[in-house]
């Protein structure tokens, strides 16, 4: 029996909740690698991914998704694409009480558009700071001509983060479409 | 629920604990005939001592490596019933890579060993547990 199975990334910066959404999707306990965290100028959380975090979920038609969680610091971008090697997307979580969240957009999508193009966008924790404008990151994308969707989620919210794994798959979707029609007129 | 208190400016392993790390780890490089290397780093990938009779390029992404192998290799224990991930040998053809836990309560650290492969492993792996143990006793105290 040849097993089919899927694997969606879930990369961002420290604390933007990608442990957090991998564990309200997946439909078994969730794999960690969490270690305490001692680097409290980046986050104050007590506990941080520093390895690979895995879960999973298998969606109406049947199809089992892998969900990878990855670290969020710099120091473990040799992890990154070594995980994203056969993903078919990216979910992007930021945290929007960082103090420069659009810097960060830029250095994650930077990043990990090499690894993977089809990547969904997920700003997090919105409403702890209603301060800080929220229609920065659509001005952002439409200013650098981009086109990546972008959700504002509860990463504890189940139904949020599915919404952003069908995005993904839609994209995938229409970007194989796209080709095999253009494979057709060759 | 409860919560781990540990105020946030004491995340960091005190000087104490550290100089006693630091001395372990400079006894094992002495002590152990093929040791080259011996780094202490954090358990979430922070460098926080290191003696040496080599020079390794870019401790810091060594430090972040060997949290992280380690991290994935407990959680890889935990899935098949074992607990608890002591060290990790590695034994490649020109020399050996060991990643030893120290579990510490406040603040958990690795100890990273690199020797080269003429190395007598079993008094290593002894010197690295009693050194483990004794910097982890030192922290619950």
């Amino acid at each position: 029996m040849i097993i089919q199975q899927y694997k969606i990334i879930f990369a961002g910066s420290m604390g933007a909740g990608k442990t957090e959404a991998i564990k309200s999707l997946s439909e078994i306990p969730i794999l960690e690698t969490e270690a305490f965290n001692t680097d409290v100028q980046s986050h104050q959380k007590t506990q941080t991914t520093v390895g690979i975090d895995y879960g999973e979920i298998t969606l109406d038609d049947g199809i089992k998704i892998g969900l990878y969680g990855t670290p969020g610091q710099s120091r473990f971008d040799f992890i990154w694409s070594v995980i994203c090697e056969g993903a078919i997307g990216v979910i992007l979580l930021l945290d929007h009480n960082s103090p420069n969240p659009i810097e960060e957009l830029e250095s994650y999508l930077e990043t990990f558009k090499n690894y993977n193009d089809n990547i969904a966008i997920g700003i997090t924790h919105v409403d702890e700071n209603k301060e800080s404008s929220l229609q920065q990151y659509r001005h952002w994308i439409k200013a650098n001509g981009l086109s990546y969707p972008l959700f504002f989620i509860d990463a504890r919210e189940q139904e949020q983060i599915l919404m952003m794994v069908e995005s993904l798959i839609a994209s995938l979707e229409v970007k194989v479409g796209l080709t095999s029609q253009g494979n057709d007129h060759a | 629920m409860i919560m781990l208190s540990i105020p946030t400016q004491k995340r960091t392993a005190p000087t104490q604990l550290l100089q006693l790390a630091k001395t372990e780890a400079h006894n094992i490089l002495m002590n152990t005939r093929g040791v080259d290397f011996v780094m202490i780093c954090s358990s979430d990938g922070f460098e926080l001592a290191t003696v040496s009779h080599k020079n390794y390029h870019n401790t810091t992404k060594l430090a972040a490596v060997s949290s992280s192998i380690l991290a994935m290799v407990t959680a890889f224990l935990k899935e098949i019933q074992l607990t608890g991930c002591n060290n990790i040998t590695l034994d490649a053809d020109n020399g050996k890579a060991i990643l030893t836990a120290i579990p510490a309560v406040h603040h958990p650290m690795v100890m990273v060993t690199l020797s080269n492969k003429e190395v007598l492993l079993g008094q290593l792996l002894y010197s690295l547990k009693k050194a483990s143990q004794l910097i982890a006793e030192a922290d619950g105290e």
